[in-house]
């Protein structure tokens, strides 16, 4: 019997190749992960600024996380979704930002954005993600998410997160506590307390249950709605 | 030395050797088949010829043989699917990164560095072997911590494949000759140096009479099949053609050229191929592990086992330029499964079935087992040498994940896989 350990090593050190060297990451083909502590660079690479971005949404702070994403991709409002897929999954992150952050998130130039305005952009984004990556779950569960924020889009959005569920196929807490407020809205009781119970198993951070309906309270979207504004 | 990449005279244990050394015959008498010169126990194959080569050469390129193997007669695979040229970068310090992270890294890609060529399998392989290696792979090299996985090969696919590696079979007579001095050959000329040959108990390992580097004495021990196999990998005149010069057949092999007379060669072959074996070690597959009573978190699970082990195969193709590895996007003649175990999302959303279905991975089969709990164990029941039957272990050609790391995993996805 041969060492496991081997071969779980170089996963690692694949990983660490790609966050730390995206260049040489692309020689090897392989997946991205975060290590904060490896980190020593002045100016983190488009790669690491995702996958930071994507952490942050993970924690529920949204508005910071969007910020992360328009570090390394300032006109990403505007990327089209599947042609690269560093800023696909960009385009997801700033999309979910904007739809955790309940719309309230401007972008830069003389544009202005309004919540639903914001929401409603986010929605064809991860729209557009969900037919360039169709039958993925993972990317489902995010639309499903978006869907349920907009009074025309909510039953759509039920019927997606509802059928996840029901596989159990779904990973992303907020998922599951949009889905919980939509199940409540319905008079599903019972349904809406397993959702939310999934939520908090799941949840990174205990406040992204309940972070989902209040994100609009974030007390840096002010301040970074401004950043963002100035740019 | 300089160490030229074709010129890797690995010290692969030579097979070589003059006759019985004054040393060898003071040892106390062994217990071996008589000494008299014996025939072959391995006639030249008579299998039948099957197969169409021409489709074999496509399948080499479709079922990716070129991202591990050399030798396939195709180019090989670009450097960022190429899983061996890769790791071997980073060991010999070509990989584009700091010195710093290259040192870090070295240590731990060391091992993995090494895949056999294919080169002149025609030459040294025979379609018997080939057919039943691929339909089910066993691991014959003891010092690769890697095997060839068992592909999804049709019985078709297999005949082509074999067709096209071994385009003909040789029809040379068995060689025989004398047991015993086989034996002290062996033990003189280093072969036990680099290879093992279980199943003969107690063979001494010696210098090996031609000079070779450190890098090609680990190369070559990385490479070193078990000896027990020659006589199912190739007939007694294929041995004795590759003992006479390695490298005149595969010109990249690893092992030396070891000077032999043509008594000594022909007693190497009678011994590799007619000694009698002790029967294999009957490994009993580990039994699956009482779930842990203590709560287990996302955490150690993903520290553990899926960052450390699954991830580098079943990635997220959003930041690995697109290709998500074999276990998601699709190779080595797998389709794509789009399964992601590099985050928690990811590894929620399950699989795509047969039917290209999502289907979750924590679903229980008929046993009550966990689809990955029985995918984990079934690498365990491999390595023991059992039919899994369409269930294939993971991960995939690599060690088995320790039974503890999956009692892990098992008893988080009964704890309701919390984050």
């Amino acid at each position: 019997m041969k060492p496991t350990s081997r071969a779980a090593s170089l996963a690692i050190v694949a990983s660490f190749a790609l966050a730390l060297v995206p260049s040489a990451a692309s020689a090897c083909g392989m997946s991205v992960r975060l290590a904060p502590t490896e980190q020593v660079r002045v100016k983190p690479s488009p790669v690491l600024e995702v996958a930071a971005a994507e952490k942050l949404l993970e924690q529920g702070q949204p508005v910071v996380a969007a910020r992360k994403v328009l570090a390394s991709f300032s006109s990403i409002r505007g990327e089209e979704a599947g042609k690269d897929p560093l800023k696909t999954r960009a385009l997801r992150v700033f999309a979910l930002a904007a739809v955790r952050a309940d719309g309230n998130l401007a972008l830069g130039g003389n544009q202005t954005w309004t919540r639903v305005a914001n929401l409603e952009w986010a929605v064809q984004s991860l729209r557009e993600i969900d037919q360039k990556r169709p039958n993925d779950p993972a990317v489902q569960a995010d639309l499903g998410e978006a869907l349920a924020r907009l009074p025309h889009t909510k039953a759509e959005g039920f019927k997606i997160l509802d059928g996840l569920a029901q596989k159990d196929l779904m990973g992303s807490p907020a998922a599951y506590a949009a889905l919980s407020r939509l199940r409540a809205e319905k008079g599903d009781t019972p349904g809406a307390a397993l959702a939310m119970k999934r939520c908090e198993g799941m949840a990174a951070s205990p406040a992204v249950c309940g972070a989902t309906k209040t994100a609009a309270a974030d007390p840096r979207s002010t301040s970074v709605t401004a950043l963002l504004a100035a740019r | 030395m300089p160490t030229h990449p074709l010129s890797r005279l690995v010290g692969i244990g030579a097979i070589l050797g003059i006759a019985a050394s004054v040393a060898a015959c003071k040892e106390p008498p062994r217990r071996e088949p008589p000494p008299a010169p014996v025939a072959s126990a391995l006639a030249p194959s008579t299998v039948a010829l099957a197969g169409d080569a021409a489709h074999g050469k496509t399948l080499i390129a479709e079922l990716q043989c070129n991202r591990c193997h050399d030798g396939t007669d195709a180019a090989p695979a670009p450097q960022n699917k190429h899983c061996v040229h890769c790791h071997a970068d980073i060991v010999g310090g070509k990989f584009k990164a700091s010195a710093a992270l290259l040192s870090k890294w070295k240590p731990v890609v060391e091992d993995l560095t090494d895949a056999p060529s294919l080169t002149s399998a025609g030459k040294r392989l025979t379609r018997t072997f080939v057919r039943s290696y691929l339909a089910k792979p066993h691991d014959v090299r003891p010092g690769l911590s890697q095997s060839m996985p068992r592909l999804a090969l049709s019985a078709t696919q297999i005949d082509d494949l074999t067709a096209y590696l071994v385009p003909e079979e040789s029809a040379a007579p068995s060689v025989t000759g004398d047991l015993e001095a086989g034996r002290r050959v062996i033990e003189s000329k280093g072969c036990i140096t680099c290879h093992a040959m279980t199943g003969v108990p107690g063979l001494v390992a010696s210098a090996i009479p031609v000079p070779v580097t450190r890098d090609e004495l680990l190369h070559g021990k990385r490479l070193a099949p078990d000896l027990r196999y020659v006589r199912e990998r190739q007939t007694s005149a294929q041995t004795a053609a590759w003992l006479v010069d390695p490298k005149a057949i595969k010109a990249d092999s690893a092992m030396p050229k070891i000077p032999l007379t043509d008594n000594e060669r022909r007693d190497v072959v009678a011994f590799l191929h007619s000694r009698t074996l002790d029967p294999k070690v009957v490994v009993t597959p580990p039994t699956r592990l009482p779930l842990l009573t203590r709560k287990v978190t996302f955490a150690e699970v993903d520290k553990r086992v899926f960052h450390r082990t699954c991830w580098h195969c079943h990635s997220e193709p959003d930041y690995a330029i697109g290709d998500g590895g074999p276990g998601n996007s699709g190779g080595f003649g797998f389709k794509p499964r789009g399964l992601n175990l590099s985050d928690y999302a990811g590894i929620a959303a399950g699989f795509l079935n047969d039917k290209n279905d999502r289907e979750s991975i924590f679903n229980a089969g008929a046993d009550g087992v966990p689809r990955l709990v029985t995918a984990l164990l079934a690498r365990h029941a491999e390595e023991a040498g059992a039919d899994t039957g369409p269930v294939r272990g993971m991960p995939l050609g690599y060690a088995p994940v320790a039974m503890e790391d999956i009692q892990l995993v098992d008893s988080w996805i009964a704890q309701g896989r919390p984050r």
